[in-house]
């Protein structure tokens, strides 16, 4: 899920620069291409949450420790889910305006700056609510 | 405001050089995880590997580094704001004795 990510925010700058020259079809492809890893990463993070569910964690319940860590990862990796969700809708409406010649390069970079936001963030989350808790 | 025109500096060999660092950083991430050491010195490695990752994020993803004074700006007021939380963020022991690390 890191992987998918990292590369979206990748293809997000390679459409911002194809923007800059002027490459229309290019930027678009790229932007969709960049839309496209979020929905990946979007269903794989629900599909874990689904697996976890099964196990029988949820929001306030953890079979394997404290509750507490159950509402924190949920909450947290929740939250950040809505804002992969919110930046691919707003992804696709940019990038299908800006082909119908509505918006401009600056607006697709406006859009790229909340989406490496996105990944930004997930950096963070990763480390502290994935790996610090690994039972070794 | 800065255009989309003023950001075409750097080209896409440099995005991909950040992307790579950053793929590396992530996996040294990994590496941590699986050593034995004490939780506390595990978050502080973990903690500093993904600070690097998102001040490499900020710097060249987001264009930082191409505006020299919002650098300085978001740099000192990071510290700034880091310091105070240090001294005014609320936790459990703060409240009951009204200092930071009371106990």
């Amino acid at each position: 899920m890191t992987f998918i990510l990292l590369t979206s925010s990748l293809t997000m700058l390679i459409g911002v620069r194809a923007a800059q020259k002027n490459d229309k079809a290019g930027a678009f492809r790229w932007v969709m291409i960049t839309a496209a890893l979020g929905i990946l990463f979007a269903v794989l993070h629900i599909r874990e949450w689904m697996g976890l569910i099964g196990e029988g964690a949820t929001l306030f319940h953890n079979p394997w420790g404290t509750p507490l860590f159950s509402s924190f990862f949920f909450s947290i990796t929740g939250l950040h889910l809505l804002h992969v969700t919110g930046g691919v809708i707003a992804l696709i409406a940019v990038g299908l305006r800006y082909m119908g010649g509505r918006y401009h390069a600056d607006d697709l970079e406006v859009t790229g700056l909340y989406w490496h936001f996105v990944d930004l963030v997930w950096m963070f989350v990763v480390p502290l609510m994935y790996l610090m808790n690994l039972k070794h | 405001m800065t255009t989309a025109e003023d950001h075409t500096s750097g080209g896409t060999g440099r995005d991909l050089a950040v992307y790579v660092c950053l793929l590396v950083l992530a996996a040294i991430q990994f590496v941590i995880a699986y050593q034995s050491i004490d939780g506390s010195k595990m978050f502080v490695r973990m903690l500093i590997v993904a600070v690097i990752e998102a001040a490499l994020a900020l710097l060249f993803f987001m264009h930082l580094w191409e505006n020299r004074g919002l650098r300085w700006f978001v740099l000192i007021f990071t510290i700034a704001v880091t310091l105070g939380m240090q001294y005014g963020w609320t936790d459990s022991f703060r409240i009951i004795d009204g200092v930071p690390w009371a106990r």
